[in-house]
């Protein structure tokens, strides 16, 4: 039912924007001439065309909910994915992105003679993630090069996970769950407006430095669970 | 009151009584040791303390003692042709030879450090180079070497004597790297009894114009290019000069005068040129040869003076006048040539002519024959040892350091065993090493003995041990898993690391403690090397059961050393996927809810929402694209 109502508020949403899109489509067509931007004062209200898609690669701190049981098998409670994320805009502002991150983390198994779990074992695990994230994202964006750009969304997560074991067999598979996502992006273009003009000669409009907390639920019922929250900072490059 | 002045009054000759005793003084300087060489010394020169270097005329061939043991080293360097005579540059790291072709030619000593103790020579060990034809065809006699005034390292000044005693004429030359930059004509031309001696960076000459006697003094310039002269006269004609020394900064000058048997002190002034002009003081002595000689271990420049075969020492205190006159050593014939090493290190190196023997005279305390008492096996094993060594000393502290460099201070040295032991007299001393104190390998150990003047006198000597000692002990960690114990290690960086042998067993005293092998394949023995991470596995045990564990590592020597027992128990494991009950497996549930996913639902809300997204992107792309 929540999704109901996620789903019509996501369309009324697309749908405002997406007439203005087309409107602006049309003008633009009648004056025979192709949209070209403009410079702009800073405090000036940003148009239409803006960046098509996105390219972010992110490092990220994913610390687990159930902290207690990864710090006992792998002597930490986090892991540390290093990801990228391909997005687009198809409407301004409201970018859909998919993000593929990869971790692996090395512990140990324990001894269960007597019911005694607290003496760790020789045996080597290893445990690999590969967190696969498709998510709507809306950044707040409306001025004209402006240099702290909020974003918000959320999404679905599937996790392929793989645990290596050292002497026994191996398990994978995968879990899914959902996640919401808020965020700062810092324009590094005003940084640096000599780079600004040399990127854009390769098509890249804007360079963020992404700084992001996610919250992410993932299936418990049965085995591991990978619910938790994560810390990154990534460089977003918008084309 | 009278009893404290009384106290003062002992005080202050009490004092008085230890400096004076404290004070070094030119009794100090003592003929130590002969060193035979393999021909006759017709020059010597010492390069960067370690290496005495003679040269033998008639064979055409430099010898060479290593001072770091006080050794003839074996192996000769020809000079193939004919020298007339040599010269070593300031830095001690360049030996410039006067050829009777006419030619200068010069070798560089750095690969002499290369030279390990109680190596050799030979002539592929230096060679010479090409150096300066300018003078050739001339008859060229003494050098003298300083450096120039602008750039102390960059170069050298080179003077030399052509001609006969009769008539002689001097020329210079800049020399950088292996190119003469510089060389200009005869600066003296047609002087009779021409004698040169060199400062730092000032050569000093003497001679004779008709009857008047002249002193000629010389700086140089690398960035000009040029030399600073400026010439006095002596006294006059009815006096005769011979030898000719200067203080290492070149502010004094000592010069026989054998008309009246005094040896004159002059100060040397600069003013536009050099001036030898303030007369200072002079001294009774008859001297035919004159040298002066700084020692860091002494407070005052020495001027050794020669009379025939007699070599006296005489101090000049505050470098203004003439102290007493100390001990005379009488070297057989005559005349001698000298040569000596850095202030720092303090030693005279004299020959007398026509000799093959190179005598030791120095201030400082002697530490003779080094050689280790009992011999201890060989290579010497975990144990103690004895360093021997022969010495003649006055209350001086015994410093036993490793070198792995030649040095003539402890500083450059690892002391081992130092500063408790003091001996006074002569005698044999004996030091007691521990060889694990020193470690694995041969090493190069340098005895160096300080008496309790001040400035300090220090001798040195060094002798090598080869030290071969067991692997050290290994440690490990002994980790169980389900039916398998494992031996974790790192071992230990030793070079003559051979293997390792891992017993391992239910009985609490493995083998190597006496008890009895482990099954299934207690002992395992593999090749090792040396700092490198190990991890072997022993499976199919029982479960429950302790095991214990000892690793013993073995050199190639065959020595070994064992480590402590360690035991553990294998037993089940549980890892993360067995603590979380996850049996793995695959579902579909992308971007689905956890009740869709329990329920196995297809169904995914949020893709239903962004495909309309995607579909309006491609749509917007394609627009602008026809746009």
């Amino acid at each position: 039912m929540r999704f109901k109502i996620l789903f019509a508020a996501f369309a009324l949403f697309a749908g405002v924007f997406s007439s203005r899109v087309i409107a602006q489509q049309v003008e633009t067509d009648q004056a025979g001439a192709r949209a070209q931007p403009e410079e702009k004062g800073i405090f000036q209200k940003e148009t239409e065309p803006k960046s098509n898609f996105s390219f972010q690669l992110f490092y990220q701190l994913y610390y687990f909910q159930d902290k207690d049981f990864y710090d006992k098998f792998f002597d930490h409670d986090y892991i540390a994915p290093v990801g990228i994320s391909i997005g687009g805009y198809p409407i301004q502002n409201l970018g859909v992105n998919l993000n593929v991150a990869y971790a692996q983390r090395k512990g140990h198994s324990f001894g269960l003679l007597d019911g005694d779990t607290d003496e760790e074992s020789g045996e080597e695990v290893r445990l690999t993630l590969i967190p696969v994230e498709l998510e709507l994202v809306y950044r707040f964006d409306f001025l004209n090069e402006q240099a702290l750009v909020p974003v918000v969304g959320g999404g679905g997560d599937w996790f392929y996970y793989k645990q290596k074991n050292e002497f026994s067999d191996d398990a994978e598979g995968n879990k899914s769950g959902y996640h919401a996502t808020a965020g700062l992006g810092i324009l590094l273009d005003r940084l640096d407006p000599s780079s600004k003009l040399a990127l854009k000669e390769y098509g890249i409009e804007n360079v963020f430095l992404e700084l992001e907390a996610r919250w992410a639920w993932m299936q418990t019922n049965d085995g591991f669970d990978f619910s938790g929250t994560g810390y990154s900072a990534g460089l977003l490059f918008e084309f | 009151m009278r009893l404290k002045t009384a106290v003062w009054l002992l005080l202050v000759f009490a004092l008085g009584a230890m400096s004076s005793e404290a004070l070094a003084s030119a009794s100090d300087f003592e003929l130590r040791k002969s060193i035979i060489l393999g021909s006759t010394v017709d020059d010597l020169a010492v390069s960067q303390d370690r290496f005495v270097i003679s040269l033998n005329k008639t064979g055409k061939q430099l010898l060479f003692i290593d001072t770091w043991n006080w050794r003839a080293m074996t192996g000769t360097v020809s000079l193939v042709n004919t020298v007339n005579s040599m010269a070593m540059n300031p830095e001690t790291s360049r030996l410039y030879f006067a050829f009777s072709s006419g030619n200068i030619q010069w070798m560089d000593l750095s690969p002499l450090s290369t030279i390990a103790f109680n190596g050799s020579v030979s002539s592929g060990t230096l060679h010479l180079e090409t150096g300066s034809t300018v003078l050739s065809g001339k008859t060229l006699g003494q050098m003298a070497v300083i450096q120039p005034e602008d750039s102390a390292t960059a170069g050298d000044c080179l003077f030399v004597e052509t001609g006969s005693s009769a008539s002689a004429s001097l020329y210079w030359m800049i020399v950088q790297g292996n190119t003469v930059v510089k060389s200009g004509g005869s600066i003296l031309a047609n002087v009779s009894n021409l004698e040169l001696t060199a400062s730092q960076n000032r050569v000093f000459a003497r001679y004779k114009i008709s009857s008047t006697n002249y002193l000629y003094g010389s700086r140089c310039s690398l960035g000009s290019q040029l030399v600073f002269e400026n010439a006095s006269m002596l006294e006059d004609s009815g006096h005769n000069f011979r030898g000719l020394g200067v203080e290492q900064t070149g502010s004094q000058l000592v010069i026989g005068d054998t008309t009246t048997s005094q040896l004159l002190l002059y100060g040397v002034t600069i003013s536009g040129g050099i001036l030898v002009n303030n007369y200072l003081a002079s001294k009774t002595a008859e001297a035919d040869q004159v040298w002066v000689k700084n020692f860091a271990s002494e407070t005052n420049p020495m001027t050794f003076f020669a009379l025939g075969s007699l070599l006296s020492v005489l101090p000049l205190p505050g470098g203004d006048s003439f102290g007493a006159i100390g001990p005379t050593i009488d070297f057989d014939t005559a005349p001698l040539i000298l040569a000596n090493s850095s202030t720092t290190d303090g030693y005279l190196y004299v020959s007398p002519s026509g000799s093959n023997t190179v005598n030791i005279v120095s201030p400082n305390p002697w530490v003779g024959k080094t050689f280790l008492s009992t011999t201890p096996a060989s290579p010497i094993g975990v144990d103690t040892f004895t360093v021997d060594f022969d010495y003649d000393i006055s209350g001086s502290k015994v410093i036993i350091a490793n070198c792995s460099k030649f040095s003539v201070k402890t500083s450059g040295c690892n002391s081992i065993s130092g500063g408790t032991q003091t001996l006074d007299g002569s005698g044999v001393a004996s030091i007691e090493l521990f060889s694990e104190n020193i470690g694995e390998g041969t090493h190069t150990l340098g005895v160096f003995v300080q008496d309790a003047a001040a400035p300090v006198h220090q001798g040195r000597n060094a002798i090598q041990v080869t030290i071969n000692l067991p692997p050290p002990a290994q440690n490990f960690s002994l980790k169980f898993a389900d039916q398998r114990i494992i031996f974790e290690f790192h071992s230990p960086d030793v070079s003559d690391l051979d293997e390792y042998t891992i017993y391992y067993g239910t009985d609490s005293t493995p083998p190597p403690s006496g008890g009895t092998p482990g099954s299934p394949s207690s002992p395992i023995t593999e090749s090792a090397e040396p700092g490198k991470d190990y991890r072997i596995i022993v499976e199919d045990l029982e479960n429950g059961t302790t095991y214990y564990g000892q690793i013993v590592l073995s050199d190639t020597s065959g020595l070994t050393s064992t480590s402590a027992v360690k035991h553990t128990m294998p037993q089940p494991t549980e890892s993360p996927k067995d603590a979380s009950g996850d049996k793995g497996g695959f579902g579909c549930g992308i971007i689905s809810g956890k009740e869709d996913a329990e329920a196995g639902a297809g169904r995914s809300p949020l893709l239903v929402l962004i495909f309309p997204l995607i579909f309006l992107l491609i749509v917007k792309i394609k627009l602008r694209g026809e746009g």
